[in-house]
């Protein structure tokens, strides 16, 4: 059997990432490297800093649409929120707000807050939060995609959860806490970290994607990534009583139907897949099997 | 501070407050005029239940007290750690209870939040940092990862981190950086239910918290930033 | 203790434990330890089953608890010291000597009790050498042994992983010795009989199965553009050059990019159907797109890899397959098959000026597996091929008796790590030799054997070298920044270059432009899984989906 030829999101860098997703030569940085906005604390630490600070920020098009676009560096410093990276994509969805882009593309890798800047990280992550709550408000869809090598966790967890729609690949993660964190505070048993198959099963963008949080499942195809994200932009969604209500019943009909599994597996065979053939669906294969 | 103390000093003209296992939630008079009054107590870890259990109690006030201010009482452990939860989706609750509180601002609630007991990484995000205006008692604790953990992840030496700790607020635990940061509005020692009244009666909205970060030193780069990139 | 009273002496424990026991060859696992007292006598040589794959870690484990005023002074003997119950023994007052053949895991404990005298080494071997020698000199009194299924007249299945089993239990069954087996489980109905009952004494049905590593299983999303680079530079320099149809690759990263580069770079160097046909490895995952793509004829399995089965059972033309469809690996045969191979590609902690290399540090006695024997230059070779004759050319040109020569290939980074130079100008074997008392030191392959070594920063070919300074100074050219490097007489290493005993990457043509990620035909374990149609199923640890 030979294998189609992918362009990985997974490998790329965050620059690759965005060329690959906006049209050809749209991309125009805001802040870039040349300017050196560096984190003004890790030198402290004797640590190696970035002239971007592990995040490009910038506009462009994307099918001829005007967009904003924010993308996490997973190699630098595991992505992590630190104060001038997260003040970065603040400063981006705050732009967006006024100017009124199609939407913003956020594409996140990052395992959450710099602990270095653990204080700048947390309070810069709400920051983000808040104006991505606004830029909806004013209209404007926030898309996030995830699929980088450090997944989405803590505070960048969190913060693409709050975006109207997420894309995802089968190599996304997307928790709260680490799986690594959660072995450390409550012990091998609670969650063994080294077991790489629970860890995707659980965090994994397969996991997240039956539950609708992630909209669209795709490759690890920066293509793939770049027509999903095309597709999705619409008008974000206004908030209303009505909305949240219907969302809020939505994720306690979740607790009821699935609140004593402790494993995908019961989760999938509940929802009538076969659980252990899920891992091994491609996207497309585990779009036509999702259940309604 | 103990949470009955704090509603005596919050609200001396009278409040109607219940504690449900965790659960705060009531109204509150304030200034002659009708507050809701919603947070946790007994340090509680924020997961998926307990989000719901707010969003549903903000969305309640939203919808049948509309406009009335809302003081957000904090007390948490932080998320929840477990695998049940994040099996679950447990960042996506914690975004419908920010969505909640969004929507309580939109619809021209204000949003309050008073730190009185812990307030951990991110049970602090899912109810606390979203507010208007965050303001902490005595006695109040907030941290996003205790010193010894971020030596043991960073492999910083724990005695290097606790010397710099001392000089910067940009990283350990503790109210006084969190103000330093912006992270903290104001730090109240005493004369609670005026502070609350006079805080409730500014006219803005608006997230000033890398401002405040600037002007008080612990965070000079973010504003700027924030204002380049904006433009 | 192989008295000429021998055959008594089994005769005598045999009876022990009728007495106990009863008839039956199956013993319950729950009685392992005083079973165990009744067939060990002080001074006895055991053979405990374990090498870098499986490990009897059932027998492991109640070895450790005889008790020590019954059974003591044993003579250990096992492939690999890999669990911490070898050592236990030692400790103990069990056991008192050891043989063996690689240690890696407990490598650095191993160190530290030779150090203070707990535990007397034997001697360091090679995998055949240390089976050999239990035909010979080091006959097996007791042989503690592994299976997966086993019935009760004590036939065995071995299966994907039947390695080693053999030849120790044909050592120890011809050699009146006592053959005991923990197998997984014991059943009526074997799926077939690797080892026929007559030869076994007595099988305990182990509560779990024996572990096994996945030590072949490397994923391809952790090479990196310094590995592809190597591995484009000795393809080109190597593969292509001396055509090597049989061959052995190491367990290491840079072979595994060589494998996964075949199907895409080495189809561009016309290698496909003209050199790596025929292979004695173990299946490793890194093959499943050479295989799937035309180049392999055959694999003559040393062992198996975990999650391998059913990939191997679908291609009987290729591997080692029994009636029932299941591999059938051997160790013994496997290591013969890549000692008369055309070449052999490894990697090692250590080499010296004069390409001697180690895998022994100061504090690590690591052992070398089947490296030594893969590795080493084969005088016992008559038969000829097209890289024998070709390497022999270069290596004998001018002599009066013409011969052929192994390629024996060393592909190591320049540092492994920050401040941990690979090219030492001394070994630390040196070290290791005065710590445990050896009279030379542990080397794994001696600088004459070697005929190329391949850096990041070229391609050194030994072959040519005529002196043992030109040698050294192949060596120190390709060593990078490291201080064997530096040491270089640059003048020297020009002139080797022009004559094309070290070539860089620009004298193969090969541009920096060149190497990509993109050209493995695998980037990641899950695309393994999609070469195999799906027959491959990696364990849990390997996988992000």
């Amino acid at each position: 059997m030979k294998l189609t030829p992918r362009i990985s999101f997974y490998e790329a860098s965050a620059r690759q990432r965005v060329a690959g997703i906006l049209d050809p030569g749209s991309f125009r940085e805001i802040l870039p490297p040349t300017e050196q906005r560096i984190s003004p604390h890790l030198g402290m630490f004797g640590a190696p800093v970035a002239f971007d600070d592990g995040v490009v920020a910038g506009e462009g098009t994307l099918d001829g649409k005007e967009v904003y676009i924010f993308a996490q560096e997973g190699k630098f410093r595991g992505g992590s929120l630190g104060e001038v990276h997260a003040a970065k994509i603040t400063g981006l969805l705050r732009r967006a707000a006024i100017r009124k882009p199609a939407a913003v593309i956020g594409l996140f890798d990052s395992g959450g807050v710099r602990l270095e800047e653990a204080n700048a990280g947390e309070i810069g992550s709400t920051e983000i939060m808040r104006a991505i709550l606004e830029v909806q408000r004013a209209g404007v869809p926030v898309i996030g995609l995830l699929g980088g090598s450090c997944g989405c966790f803590g505070g960048s967890g969190i913060t693409s959860s709050c975006c109207d729609a997420l894309i995802a690949s089968e190599e996304a993660r997307l928790s709260v806490s680490g799986p690594e964190v959660i072995e450390t505070v409550m012990g091998v048993e609670a969650f063994d970290s080294h077991d790489r198959a629970l860890v995707w099963r659980t965090t994994g963008g397969k996991n997240r994607f039956l539950f609708g949080k992630v909209v669209t499942l795709v490759d690890d195809h920066i293509p793939a990534f770049r027509a999903a994200a095309s597709a999705l932009i619409k008008p974000s969604e206004p908030l209303t009583v009505a909305s949240l209500r219907a969302e809020r019943a939505r994720l306690a009909k979740r607790i009821d139907e699935y609140g004593s599994c402790t494993d995908a597996r019961q989760i999938w065979q509940k929802m009538g897949l076969d659980a252990d053939r899920v891992p091994d669906m491609t996207a497309a294969e585990l779009t036509a099997a999702k259940p309604a | 501070m103990e949470l009955p103390i704090l509603l005596d000093q919050l609200f001396p003209e009278g409040h109607r407050v219940a504690v449900d296992d965790w659960l705060v939630s009531g109204e509150a008079t304030l200034g002659g005029q009708p507050v809701a009054v919603l947070g946790s107590t007994n340090h509680v870890f924020i997961g998926i239940r307990e989000s719901l259990a707010l969003s549903g109690k903000l969305l309640d006030i939203v919808e049948k007290r509309p406009g009335i201010p809302i003081i957000m009482l904090v007390d948490n452990n932080g998320q929840r750690m477990a695998l049940d939860e994040e099996l679950l989706v447990l960042p996506e609750y914690i975004a419908h209870l920010l969505r909640a509180q969004q929507l309580a601002r939109n619809n021209g609630h204000k949003l309050i939040a008073v730190v009185y007991g812990n307030s951990i990484a991110g049970g602090f995000i899912a109810f606390g940092m979203l507010a208007d205006r965050i303001v902490s008692v005595p006695g109040a604790e907030t941290s996003v990862m205790k010193l010894e953990a971020i030596a043991r992840v960073t492999k910083m030496p724990l005695e290097k981190l606790q010397d710099l700790a001392k000089q910067v607020s940009v990283f350990a635990p503790g109210c006084e950086n969190f103000f330093r940061m912006g992270g903290l509005h104001e730090m109240w020692t005493d004369d609670f239910s005026n502070r609350l009244q006079k805080i409730l009666a500014e006219d803005d909205a608006q997230d000033t918290r890398a401002a405040l970060g600037n002007e008080r030193g612990g965070r000079k780069a973010a504003q700027a930033v924030i204002d380049e990139v904006r433009g | 203790m192989s008295s000429p009273d021998k055959v008594a002496r089994r005769k005598e424990k045999l009876d022990r434990v009728a007495k106990v026991f009863g008839p039956s060859k199956v013993i319950p696992a729950e009685r392992t330890v005083e079973f165990l007292e009744l067939i060990l006598s002080p001074g006895d040589r055991v053979v405990h089953e374990g090498d870098n794959q499986k490990q009897g870690d059932f027998l492991a484990e109640k070895l450790a608890q005889v008790d020590p005023k019954k059974v003591n002074g044993l003579k250990l003997a096992v492939s690999c010291i890999g669990l911490p119950e070898h050592l236990d023994l030692f400790e103990n007052g069990i056991a008192e000597v050891v043989d063996f053949a690689y240690a890696g895991p407990q490598g650095g404990r191993l160190a530290e009790l030779v150090g203070n005298g707990t535990v007397k080494i034997g001697a360091v071997h090679t995998y055949v050498e240390l089976y050999a020698r239990y035909f010979a000199e080091l006959r097996p009194d007791v042989a503690c042994l592994v299976a997966i299924d086993a019935d009760a007249e004590g036939n065995l299945y071995t299966g994907s992983n039947t390695e080693e089993t053999p030849a120790l239990v044909e050592a120890t069954a011809f050699g009146g010795g006592i053959v005991v087996v923990q197998a997984n489980k014991l059943t009526d109905n074997l799926r077939r009989v690797d080892i026929p009952g007559e030869w076994v004494d007595f099988v305990i049905e182990s509560p779990k199965p024996f572990h096994l590593e996945a030590l072949f299983t490397k994923d391809p999303a952790l090479l990196d553009e310094t590995r592809i680079l190597m591995a484009m530079m000795a393809m080109k320099a190597i593969y292509q050059k001396y055509l090597p149809k049989v061959l052995n690759h190491g367990v290491g990263f840079n072979t595994a990019a060589i494998e996964l580069l075949l199907p895409t770079y080495g189809e561009e160097l016309g290698l496909k159907g003209k050199a790596c046909t025929h292979w004695a490895l173990n299946p490793h995952p890194t093959m499943i797109p050479a295989i799937e793509s035309g180049f392999v004829e055959a694999i003559a399995c040393i062992g198996g890899e975990v999650g391998m089965e059913d990939y191997v059972a679908s291609k009987p033309d290729i591997f080692p397959l029994g009636r029932d469809g299941s591999l059938r690996s051997n160790r013994f045969y496997g290591q013969m098959a890549g000692h008369f191979a055309d070449m052999f590609v490894g990697a090692t902690l250590q080499i010296d000026p004069f390409g001697n290399s180690s895998t022994v540090t100061a504090d690590r006695l690591a052992g070398f597996g089947g490296a030594p024997n893969f590795g080493a230059e084969n005088r016992a070779r008559r038969h000829l091929s097209e890289a024998f004759l070709r390497a022999g050319a270069e290596a004998h040109a001018g002599e009066y008796m013409p011969q052929g020569r192994k390629l024996v290939v060393q592909m190591v980074e320049t540092f492994q790590g920050a401040n941990n130079p690979t090219f030492v100008e001394r070994l630390e074997a040196w070290d290791a030799m005065k710590t445990a008392g050896f009279a030379v030191p542990p080397v794994m392959i001696y600088g004459d054997d070697v005929s190329h070594i391949v850096t990041e920063e070229g391609v050194a070919n030994l072959l040519l070298c005529r002196t043992m300074e030109e040698r050294e100074q192949a060596v120190r050219g390709v060593a990078g920044f490291t201080p064997v490097g530096l040491k270089r007489d640059h003048a020297m290493v020009a002139n080797l270059r022009d004559r094309g005993i070290i070539q860089r990457a620009e004298d193969l043509g090969i541009r920096k432009s060149d190497v990509s990620r993109d050209r493995l035909a695998a980037r990641n374990i899950h695309d393994l899984v999609r070469w195999s149609g799906g027959l491959y199923n990696p364990p849990s640890r390997f996988r992000n989906w």
